[in-house]
């Protein structure tokens, strides 16, 4: 048996070695990482405007082609309680809007935008771009089919509520009803309630009248 | 972490008289990781929902237990008993959390995908089990060997329950269509169940029984299975 001093020695020094191995390998690679995260927001951005980007550009050089082509209305952010308020003019859609929404998934949270076309009520397109739901189950609320289904619905019912429905694939919709994913109904009510959420600011914000600092006809 | 491979005889070190070779069977094959000893099904059944996530994750378990292996091995007669367990979990979650991050910085995608399931290879019995059962008791590059076997048979299982969740699941193998599925317009009624869990535990027992069949495990005049 090898004394105490010995063990305390040996597992200060493996410690040691191994905290350093982490850090030289996160040093390496943070850059990296930032990098991939930044542009993985900008590429969300971008594809919820409905702007056209080189898939295969680097990190760096999809952020600067977001700095050019899209603003942000920081009003418009604190008015909705959202982070991020973005807008482009869209050659054919007039001027979209893409709001950030976040709440809690099945396991972690879950960050969005919903990008809005100029009328505030169509939805243009619906992104997620932070989610750790289930590979192969909730994560699909990563993937297209589930995201087309939000386009082109409303945010408000036929009688003029606000808030959407995310309802059984195939069952009759209603204009603000969408397709919910097979097998992960938490995750899609976890996703319903959060965009509720922010529908139900932003008509809030609507009925209570014209925007600080925003053009008219928003 | 009981069914160890058959004892080896000291010969000096490395790999030697038939040592290497009967290392790589042992853990490609006749003590299969997950076939045999049942052992990090927890990922096996997590992961498994497309081929390519079986496969990432495969090399992912491949690099951990060869790493591991080798400085559990290479630190075995300084390594105290009593700690011996602390130890073998640092060193493998070191290598756990560099596969993590070059997987976050060069393959973002894919770690977006695996989410925590790269991280809990950590607490995966294989790795643990392999330094436990060899690396302690032998030297540096047959433990490696162990490893990478052991990776291997890993590789075989995962990527077989992989392959055909993600074909009956889905309709598709590495994210290419091969059966059209009904919702998209196709002929292929996709099977929801093998993308659930259930259909890992299912695709598993249909594998094992196989690998039993053609091992003759249940063979009466053979006394082979563990």
């Amino acid at each position: 048996m090898k004394s105490n001093l010995y063990t305390i020695v040996y597992a200060a020094l493996l410690a040691l070695v191994c905290a350093t191995a982490l850090t030289a390998v996160n040093a390496l690679t943070k850059e990296a990482y930032d990098d991939n995260l930044a542009a993985k927001k900008d590429r969300n951005i971008m594809t919820v405007l409905g702007i056209s980007f080189d898939a295969n550009a680097s990190a760096k050089e999809i952020v600067k082609i977001r700095e050019q082509k899209v603003k942000e209305d920081t009003d418009r952010a604190a008015l909705y309680g959202a982070r991020h308020v973005y807008f482009s003019d869209h050659p054919e859609h007039g001027r979209l809007w893409a709001i950030t929404f976040e709440g809690d998934g099945m396991w972690k949270p879950i960050e969005g935008l919903l990008c809005l076309k100029a009328d505030l009520k169509t939805i243009y397109r619906v992104t997620f771009y932070k989610q750790e739901e289930t590979p192969g189950l909730g994560a699909k609320i990563a993937k297209a089919p589930f995201q087309n289904g939000f386009r082109g619905k409303s945010i408000y019912d036929s009688s003029g509520k606000p808030g959407i429905l995310i309802k059984r694939a195939g069952t009759n919709h209603q204009s603000n009803e969408i397709d919910a994913i097979t097998g992960a109904s938490i995750t899609s009510g976890k996703v319903k309630d959060m965009l509720n959420k922010l529908i139900n600011k932003i008509a809030k914000a609507k009925t209570a009248g014209k925007l600080p600092g925003v053009p008219d006809g928003q | 972490m009981a069914n160890s491979p058959a004892p080896i005889g000291g010969c000096g070190s490395g790999i030697c008289c038939g040592k290497g070779k009967e290392t790589f069977k042992a853990g490609v094959w006749v003590t299969n990781p997950i076939a045999i000893q049942i052992l990090g099904i927890c990922s096996a059944l997590a992961v498994t929902t497309t081929l390519m996530n079986s496969l990432v994750m495969s090399i992912a378990l491949t690099f951990v237990c060869v790493g591991s292996n080798l400085f559990v091995s290479l630190l075995r007669d300084v390594t105290p008993r009593r700690v011996r367990m602390i130890a073998e979990v640092a060193i493998i979650a070191t290598f756990v959390i560099i596969f993590d991050l070059l997987l976050k910085a060069f393959y973002f995608e894919m770690s977006e995908q695996l989410g925590p399931y790269v991280g809990l290879i950590i607490t995966n019995c294989i790795v643990m089990g392999r330094a436990e059962a060899f690396a302690l008791q032998n030297p540096p590059v047959v433990s490696m060997l162990d490893g990478f076997a052991n990776g291997i048979g890993y590789t075989i299982v995962l990527c077989s329950v992989g392959f055909f969740r993600e074909l009956l699941g889905a309709g598709q193998l590495f994210g290419y269509t091969i059966m059209e599925t009904v919702a998209n317009k196709g002929w292929y009624p996709q099977n929801v169940v093998m993308i659930l869990a259930p259909g890992a535990f299912i695709t598993l027992g249909f594998l094992i029984a196989l690998y039993n069949y053609m091992s003759g495990a249940n063979d009466p005049d053979k006394e082979t299975s563990p």
